[in-house]
């Protein structure tokens, strides 16, 4: 593979982790569930779809565990926080210790291992033959397409069905959904359980993906990327792609500069994706200043549900 | 004589050691409009609640339609055709009236855009006839018209018995008298409606049926045609109150002290909250501000209080420009301010009294010494603030959110006019006040007006203004269009000019009814 | 479901609050404990751990040793809890303290020891609050989210001290990111009291505790920020300048974040590495919440968290490993944030019939979910 076409493998690569645990993240925020233990959840789902990959060497079926796995473990946090009431953001901090630890247990004696079978890749007959753009576009991992996919089904959730409808009422203004006769605690825990296994969805790619190993560094602040790109993006599903992307592909020089040698040392490269980030979600700050009506954030995020 | 529809039997409900209900009877029938009268605290929400089903009774029973049920949450009483409009209405702000029509509903099609929406609540609203625009979002639209939103959705909802709780407490007079003709009309259709209140005057014209309740009982069930104010007025407080003062004396006002001048503001949604509004205020009168909620009072007691930027004009109190400055400078500059929303903005409800009473007086001697605050003198200003205020209270460590209503305001209001002011902006001071705290009040505003205050007094209560302003001004789309001696003002003509209109109270062509002429 | 079934109504009166958290401390600890021991096979676990904490005068010393910079970074996120924002950067301004002392040290040789240590506190604490000012200004001024900004550069400082370390003042002879040994004369001697030796770090953090306890309760700014952080509205209204108190908050913040960095520097470790922390600024955040965000309790649960963080250490050799420490660690902050939801707020089951409350809907008090009365991390960026 030229240079190129590696950097644009592990763009697209974290760009698609990243989004599916965007979008994992955004659909738990717009019924008003603030998860920052996105980094936990993408570990275990990268452990457990990696252990199920080696032992079975069915990446399909690796990929379902890690959802699964990613699912269940955000339900701990689901019933701290929603329907316990603890505070949403130390329970997420809990959950990202908890993730590495637990993830870093299982994971130990598969440090090494390759998972016997690889995602395979989709083909579009012809079209992917074109020089240069072919490839990129239409000869990836099957995943990437389904994680493409999955904003276009959001949206059309969202905003075009009667449920969608419920769930902008529920992250709004809870209370007023309550008593519209919406089941607001059962519709949170079901997004936090989504949230959790496009979580895992993300962090299997990972490991069962591109990367194709298990090691606790695997994830290195993607899922606090993933979570800055929900607020980036204004919590638009088809928004959250370009975002994505944008700092898949921060990444993705990183580690290309480090290998070409740019001359720049390894570390400033590395910092690249967090100050991109940080830059990022500051400027939107500056962009959307005194300009009225620009919150798009759900009303009641991060305020747990009490019914009065 | 028919079945009644709804029966309570001997109902009890107690809260940790209050009891809140004792032994209540109650019961409705098909087609009428029952009203249940008492003061805050009688017991009237808690009723309320039990019978739409977000509460359940300790004992007795509750029979709908001869059928005994037990409500588990407002869902069931739905499931029975019982639907409520709160007092603070249950509408999700940021969606439009359409989509809270549809929300959480059954029947709502399971593919649905925002026009779609809006198609379907307009046929279905056009039954009603209750003047909403559906495609507004409930944050744009009146106080008035979100609660008419709030009655579709009950009514859409196959709700045919129809419980509102205080409906016209942010009513102008013209738009109550347009929801009791929605009443009567779904009276008309068969419906059944509960009213709850506390204003005398508006139960006599709309009930066919008034219960009175005192302190969690029912002290009795009177034919609408058998009732007159002094029974009624007996029985909800045990004696005969005289709560309307009278004036105390004529206005002895020396110089002026705020003018506000052509001022303009935006709303918190963007909009031009006020336009234009000038007035003026003497130490030593009180100004009355009369209004529907909604045309820019909260602005403008904002914006003289520093809470607001003004985007034009001058305000100048005693001399000194004070337009956009911030809050620190209005209180150095000797501005008092009792907001309208007592608990999140004029008091810290998690923090103590203590900690409360101090809030105005913290930076200055002798509370303060240095960057300290000296421990001894707090307490003591507390203290003091409890007892000039009369507010019952166990301790001045208790959180603030512990007390009541009535004793909430009485803290607050006496901490603002014990810290001296020489203009006080008062915001709906009685609201929700029982009849002992709201005198306490009124109290207060005179004493303050007797020791050369200057007083701003927005209110909502027309008797209350003219008992105590000397001048009373009318708001309208935020600008002040008229003034009036309180000494000879025209309740009526008053009541125009609040809804807009500029034509006298004897002339027939105005009839600017509450159907949504404004909004 | 159960959720429909489960009711979670305010409590009133505060009486049982500390008793929750404590509970659900004990709770956290003892399942751990027992967790570690079902894992671990032929050993006793408790002997272990009480050997390694408070049994021995190693053990002590070690509690002691893990408890120093904990307190000082809980400090730090607590002080910024009081306004209910969100400092998770203590991790990066630790680190960013401990190159600014570090850079004093190697820079200025000829100074004497203890003025330079001085210097070299001082140093740590204004580049802690440096490390913070950027987040906080978007923070203040534009309503960015301080979860994500404060996170982010903590990734930055790390790859900082590691850059210095590799490339600037490397030590000699060693692949390890670390700096060189900082001079003999900046060592701070701790305190030894039979045969246990308490760092000056911590007796630091007690002090610190104390005076923040003393002056949240005693001084103007102590009240403005107590004010603040109850009702931002009432403070507003009260004529507080919110905004000039959220920025001191965030500053007083990492600066004391910085400090933990500068005297881990001078009285642990002696050289910059990326070692100075192992989550240290993250398990402050732990010990802050298990502490309820009161200052003078504070030191108390460093030192718990401190045993915690001691016991897994001694484990590892009878084979629980670093994960595993990890993953309690966060059980145990799981738990103490239940524990502290549970002391405000009630759980009622209803049985069939019976929706309880139990707050009175005809008392006109506060509605429940104060809708944006609080700062809270949703504010968009």
């Amino acid at each position: 593979m030229t240079l190129f076409e590696l950097t644009l493998a592990l763009a697209i690569a974290s760009g698609t982790s990243i989004l599916l645990v965007g979008l994992g993240e955004m659909v738990a925020e717009k019924v008003g569930v603030l998860n920052i233990g996105l980094e936990g959840i993408m570990l275990m789902g990268a452990v457990g779809g990696f252990i199920v990959g080696v032992n079975t060497g069915n990446p399909v079926v690796a990929l379902l565990a890690a959802m699964a796995v990613g699912g269940c473990f955000n339900l701990i946090f689901g019933t701290a926080a929603v329907a316990l009431k603890a505070d949403q953001v130390i329970c997420g901090l809990a959950l990202v210790f908890m993730g590495i630890g637990m993830s870093g247990e299982w994971g130990k004696s598969y440090t090494g291992q390759i998972p016997s079978g690889t995602i395979s890749t989709w083909r579009v007959p012809g079209l992917s033959d074109i020089p240069v753009l072919g490839p990129i576009l239409f000869r990836q991992e099957w995943v990437v397409y389904i994680a493409l996919c999955v904003p276009f089904l959001a949206h059309f959730l969202l905003y075009h069905t009667r449920h969608g409808l419920n769930m902008l009422a529920i992250g709004d203004d809870p209370v007023a959904a309550d008593a519209a006769g919406i089941p607001v605690v059962r519709w949170q825990m079901f997004y936090v359980f989504v949230c959790g296994a496009l979580g895992g969805l993300g962090g299997g790619y990972l490991s069962l993906g591109v990367i194709q190993r298990w090691d606790y560094q695997l994830t290195a602040g993607l899922g606090w990327i993933a979570l800055a790109i929900v607020f980036v993006a204004g919590w638009r599903p088809i928004g959250l792609i370009f975002a994505a992307f944008l700092f898949g592909g921060l990444r993705a020089l990183t580690n290309v500069a480090q290998l070409e040698g740019w001359g720049i040392p390894a570390e400033f490269l590395a910092m690249l994706p967090y100050l991109g980030t940080f830059l990022v979600v500051v400027g939107r700050g500056v962009w959307y200043w005194r300009r009225p009506g620009h919150s798009v954030a759900p009303e009641a995020l991060g305020i747990p549900f009490i019914r009065s | 004589m028919p079945d009644p529809i709804l029966e309570l039997h001997d109902i009890t409900k107690r809260f940790d050691q209050v009891v809140a209900l004792a032994g209540v009877d109650f019961d409705l029938f098909g087609g009428e409009v029952h009203t249940v009268l008492g003061e805050n605290g009688a017991g009237k929400s808690t009723l309320m609640s039990i019978l739409s089903g977000a509460s359940h009774p300790d004992t007795g029973t509750f029979l709908v339609r001869g059928e005994p049920v037990s409500f588990r949450s407002p869902r069931d009483g739905f499931a029975h055709g019982i639907g409520m409009v709160h007092q603070h209405y249950q509408l999700v702000r940021t969606l439009t009236a359409a989509e809270n029509l549809h929300i959480g509903w059954a029947e709502t099609p399971l593919l649905v855009n925002r026009k779609r929406l809006i198609a379907r609540a307009q046929e279905l609203v056009s039954k009603y006839e209750l003047g909403v625009n559906v495609s507004r979002r409930v944050a744009d639209m009146s106080v008035g018209e979100q609660q008419r939103a709030e009655i579709l959705r009950t009514l859409v909802r196959g709700a045919n018995i129809i419980i509102l709780d205080e409906p016209t407490a942010a009513l102008a007079p013209q738009e109550a008298e347009g929801l009791f003709d929605v009443i009567r009309n779904l009276v008309g259709d068969g419906k059944s409606v509960i009213f709850i209140s506390h204003k005398l005057a508006e139960v006599m014209s709309i009930s066919s049926r008034i219960t009175v309740l005192r302190r969690g009982k029912n002290m009795g069930t009177l034919a609408a045609k058998d009732a007159d104010e002094l029974t009624l007025t007996r029985m909800m407080v045990g004696r005969d109150v005289i709560n309307r003062m009278r004036p105390t004396g004529s206005a002895r006002a020396g110089e002026t002290i705020l003018v506000a001048d052509d001022l303009f503001a935006l709303d918190d949604d963007g909009s031009l909250g006020l336009q234009g509004a000038s007035l003026s205020v003497r130490a030593g009168e009180i100004v009355g501000v009369a209004g529907v909620a909604g045309n820019g009072q909260r602005e403008l007691s904002e914006a003289l209080t520093g809470l607001r930027k003004i985007t034009a004009g001058k305000i100048t109190i005693g001399g000194t420009d004070l337009s956009n400055a911030n809050p620190r400078a209005f209180l150095a500059a000797g501005v008092g301010h009792i907001p309208e929303d007592r608990y999140s903005v004029g008091l810290a409800g998690n923090e103590s009294i203590e900690t409360n009473a101090i809030l105005k007086a913290f930076e200055r001697p002798p509370i303060a010494r240095g960057p300290f605050i000296v421990q001894q003198e707090s307490r003591r200003f507390a203290k003091r603030l409890l007892e000039h205020a009369r507010v019952e209270a166990k301790s001045i460590s208790a959180r603030v959110r512990q007390l009541s209503g009535g004793n909430a305001q009485r803290l607050l209001v006496g901490r603002e006019v014990l810290n001296k002011p020489r203009l006080l902006v008062a915001c709906h001071p009685t609201r929700g006040l029982d009849v002992a705290a709201m005198a306490e009040v009124q109290r207060h505003l005179s004493e303050a007006r007797a020791q050369g205050l200057a007083v701003l007094l927005i209110g909502e209560d027309l008797d209350e203004l003219v008992a105590l302003a000397d001048r009373i001004v009318v708001m309208f789309e935020g600008r002040i269009i008229d003034e009036f001696s309180s000494a000879n003002v025209d309740l009526d003509t008053l009541g125009l000019r609040m809804a807009g209109s500029l034509a006298d109270a004897d002339s027939e062509s105005t009839k600017a009814g509450a159907r949504g002429t404004r909004h | 479901m159960l959720a429909g079934r489960v009711h979670v109504v305010r409590r009133v009166g505060g009486a049982h609050a500390t008793v929750y958290r404590i509970v659900a401390l004990v709770l956290g600890l003892a399942i751990g404990t027992a967790l570690a021991q079902s894992y671990v096979e032929g050993t006793n676990v408790y002997d272990t751990i009480y050997r390694a904490t408070v049994g021995s005068a190693y053990g002590a010393t070690a509690v002691l040793a893990y408890a120093a910079p904990l307190t000082l970074t809980a400090l730090a996120f607590a002080v910024c809890f009081k306004l209910r924002l969100w400092n998770l950067g203590a991790e990066g301004q630790l680190f960013m303290g401990a190159w600014a002392a570090t850079g004093i040290a190697f820079t200025f040789p000829g100074i004497p020891g203890p003025l330079l240590i001085a210097l070299m506190i001082v140093a740590s604490a204004i580049a802690g609050a440096i490390w913070v000012l950027l987040p906080a200004l978007a923070r203040v001024y534009l309503g960015v989210t301080e979860v994500v900004t404060t996170l982010m550069l903590n990734f930055v400082a790390i790859l900082w001290i590691t850059y210095f370390a590799f490339h600037v003042w490397p030590a000699p002879g060693t692949p390890l990111a670390t700096t060189a040994d900082l001079p003999e004369r900046t060592d701070l001697p701790p305190v030894t009291i039979g045969g246990v030796t308490i760092e000056s770090g911590f007796i630091v953090g007690i002090g610190l505790a104390i005076a923040l306890a003393f002056a949240f309760r005693t001084t103007r700014f102590g009240y403005s920020v107590r004010v603040t952080g109850s009702s931002a509205r009432a403070a507003e209204y009260a004529g507080i300048p919110i905004r000039r108190v959220q920025m001191r908050i965030f500053l007083l913040s990492g600066a004391i974040a910085g400090m933990a960095g500068g005297f881990e520097l001078v009285g642990s470790l002696h050289r910059l590495s990326t070692d100075l922390s192992n989550n240290t600024g993250y398990n402050g955040i732990a010990v802050a919440v298990l502490a309820g965000s009161a200052f003078a309790v504070v030191p108390l649960m460093a030192l718990v968290f401190g045993g915690l963080l001691a016991a897994g250490n001694a484990l590892t050799v009878d084979g629980l490993s670093t994960d595993a420490t990890l993953f309690l660690t966060g059980f145990v902050l799981l738990l103490a944030a239940v524990g502290e939801s549970a002391s405000r707020f009630r759980l009622i089951f209803a049985t069939s019939g019976s929706t309880a409350e139990a707050v009175n809907p005809a008392d006109p008090s506060p509605p429940a979910v104060e809708r944006g009365a609080t700062t809270t991390a949703k504010e968009s960026a």
